[in-house]
């Protein structure tokens, strides 16, 4: 009894209190590095800890306050929330690590320690919550996180990307908030797993299908899918490299998993016109986004366009909603927090590498050469990315083509094919650009006149800053190697995805968990 | 554990002698826009206000009241006493760092909710005491949970005051 609710918890108070030792902290450098690594290593620790308990013991809830599972707030994990905090755990470490070597002194003792923990303590409470108003709550708590870490240490292209992700976000939480507000309304209800069985007895096809696309559009704008995704390539691409890879990694996959726990559990099931509806749109985002991706020359940009077009394959498993295609969905999707939060990392170290803070791929080059280590660990997440074996992202691609074929949506495998190859074109000119082409200096013609002499070069950052091998490259290296490991371990993985997808189609044991009935 | 609130009273005490002596001090050179009489009744008005703002946090479990309210009054009250002095007053009125007032107060919030786990009930549930402490009929967590709130909502006010009276 004792240690599971403990464990359920864990993964919310740990950044807590983390963040609340960063800010006691203030200005000290150093030991807010320290407490804050210590932080992340320890959450890694309780999320993989409470994946493991979910997986031997099914779904774990902890009632808050101990009041009763409908009127008081509960807390959920099953397979799907608690992996994908683990997953949110793993990714927080190494975006920290990272912000050790790659940001600026004023950024990091003005308080990234302390927000970064409270993103994850947002994303982690987001995967774990039971009811849709605590919901809501993560949400916000993940805005003012983003909106603190985006605006931090702020030039101009920075803010206008702040205001433009703040507005439009303020915008899909007030949208969130009106939804929340019918749904209580009609259902009667907040609690995830006893709304899912009220939600039957509802006679209101048409009002529910209204409160549904509220939720979606909420859902929608923080996920970026067509066609409400120009805000993110705007806003991800400014900050500091570790910020974009924690928000590449966490933010829009928050917007989707909600999406899968409240369409899945909530809306789909009652009405036919949700399947071609995200189909649709999933197949507008994908190619929406890739298109978008290789129309950019920045690196930032260009990774950001990606992120865009590749949350279609997942918004395409849950428009599929078979266990197949969620299951290649969820899969899919932490496979993605990976490798986008990869190639942002792999995206400040080029940027360092060549002394070009803008990430404009134009003036890059030859990086092959002098950064040969950096060059191999792009393959990893490229490869995924473009869905190629032995890759994560190979088999959930594979997952989701097999799930649309079987359900005969052609088209829709038409376009994730498409995306695909448009994907694999758009990693591959991205390489060739960084790293294969000759360097700009030799390019130009003339002799080598030596990295000091570029113009758009500034005092504090030089061509060839080194990358050191612990802060630098570890991180990349582990999250690289998570991605080959959940690429060579598909089998197991895939099992596990099901699993989690069957949990949403079929959600009798996580009412029965979340509402305390006897197993 | 209640002694935070009665703690808080004594700090008033302090902060009002405090608060008197450098209401009296001349401040040389500087133009002041507020008059005698506000400067000098927010003097007098501060370890009032937080009296009162003490009150309707201790009384606010079942009654109007509670920890944001209660936060709410008192950094109304040092606001009035940066507006009518300057904020190098304010911060020695405050005693400690606005931000470490949030620290604090998150801090015995989490505590609040964590006391519970110990005696192996969920995340932040309730607990009361039977034996009366000091002017407390009933300790309870709840109470230390609002002063937590208490705090923190004075240190994000006076953070943000104080910030755009600096600048």
């Amino acid at each position: 009894m004792m240690p599971v609710p403990m464990i359920i918890i864990a993964p919310i108070l740990i950044p807590f209190f983390t963040a609340l030792a960063c800010l006691a902290a203030w200005g000290r450098r150093r030991v807010q590095r320290r407490i804050c690594i210590l932080g992340a290593g320890v959450l890694c620790l309780a999320g993989g800890q409470l994946f493991i308990t979910v997986w031997r013991q099914g779904v774990v809830t902890l009632r808050l306050g101990n009041w009763p599972a409908p009127y008081g707030i509960i807390l959920a994990a099953d397979t799907l929330g608690a992996s994908l905090a683990a997953v949110a755990a793993v990714i927080g470490l190494a975006a920290i690590v990272s912000a050790t070597y790659g940001m600026d002194r004023r950024r990091e003792t003005e308080g990234f320690y302390a927000i970064a923990q409270v993103m994850l303590m947002g994303a982690c409470g987001a995967f774990l919550t039971g009811d849709i108003f605590n919901l809501y709550v993560w949400f916000e708590v993940l805005l003012i996180a983003s909106f603190v870490l985006l605006s931090l240490g702020g030039g101009k292209a920075q803010l206008e990307g702040t205001v433009k992700y703040v507005a439009l976000n303020m915008v899909a939480s007030a949208i969130f908030l009106a939804a929340v507000g019918l749904f209580y309304g009609v259902v009667g209800t907040l609690n995830l797993a006893d709304a899912a069985v009220k939600v039957a007895e509802v006679n209101a096809p048409a009002l529910m299908g209204a409160i549904g696309l509220m939720f979606l559009l909420a859902f929608g704008i923080k996920a970026a899918i067509f066609p409400l995704y120009f805000w993110l390539p705007a806003a991800y691409p400014t900050p500091s490299f570790p910020v974009s890879a924690l928000f590449g990694g966490l933010l829009t996959k928050v917007g989707l998993y909600a999406m899968i726990r409240t369409h899945g559990l909530l809306f789909i099931p009652h009405a036919d016109f949700w399947g071609p509806l995200l189909l649709t749109l999933a197949g507008l985002t994908m190619i929406a986004g890739m298109m978008g991706a290789l129309s950019q020359r920045g690196f930032g940009r260009i990774i950001s366009f990606n992120l865009v077009g590749h949350m279609g394959y997942m918004l395409m498993g849950l428009g599929l909603f078979s266990p197949m295609g969620l299951a290649g969905a969820i899969y899919y999707m932490a496979a993605d927090m990976i490798d986008i939060a990869t190639l942002f990392l792999i995206g400040g170290a080029v940027a360092l590498a060549t002394g070009n803070a803008g990430g404009d791929t134009r003036r890059m080059g030859g990086l092959w050469e002098r950064r040969p280590f950096l060059a191999a660990l792009f393959i990893a997440p490229a490869m995924s990315l473009s869905g190629l074996p032995p890759m994560a992202g190979f088999w959930g691609k594979l997952g989701l083509l097999r799930a649309a074929l079987a359900d005969r949506h052609y088209w829709i495998a038409t376009a994730a094919l498409a995306a695909a190859f448009l994907t694999l074109l758009s990693m591959a000119r991205l390489w060739e650009a960084v790293f294969w082409k000759p360097p700009p200096s030799e390019r130009h013609g003339g002799p080598e006149r030596g990295p000091e002499r570029r113009p758009e070069q500034r005092p504090e950052q030089r061509p060839d800053q080194n990358i050191p091998f612990v802060r630098g490259y570890a991180p990349i290296l582990v999250l690289a190697g998570l991605s080959l490991l959940l690429g060579l371990l598909a089998e197991p993985a895939f099992q596990v995805a099901r699993s989690a997808a069957e949990n949403i189609i079929d959600p009798a044991a996580y009412i029965r968990a979340a509402l305390g009935e006897a197993p | 554990m209640n002694d935070p609130s009665a703690r808080k009273e004594e700090d008033i005490m302090k902060a009002s002698d405090g608060a008197a002596a450098a209401a009296h001090a001349p401040v040389a050179g500087k133009a002041r826009a507020t008059s005698l009489v506000l400067s000098t009744a927010a003097t007098y008005l501060l370890p009032l206000l937080l009296f009162l703002s003490v009150y309707a946090l201790a009384r606010g479990h079942n009654l109007p009241g509670g920890g944001f309210i209660g936060g709410i009054i008192a950094a109304s009250a040092f606001s009035l006493f940066a507006i009518t002095h300057d904020a190098e007053a304010a911060h020695r009125a405050l005693r400690l760092h606005p931000r470490l007032y949030i620290v604090i107060g998150l801090f015995l919030a989490g505590g609040a909710g964590l006391a519970p786990m110990v005696a192996g009930k969920p995340f932040l549930t309730a607990l009361w005491a039977d034996a009366p402490f000091l002017f407390i009929q009933e300790p309870n967590t709840p109470l230390i949970f609002d002063t937590g709130v208490y705090l923190v909502v004075i240190g994000g006010v006076m953070t943000i005051f104080i910030s755009l009276m600096e600048d």
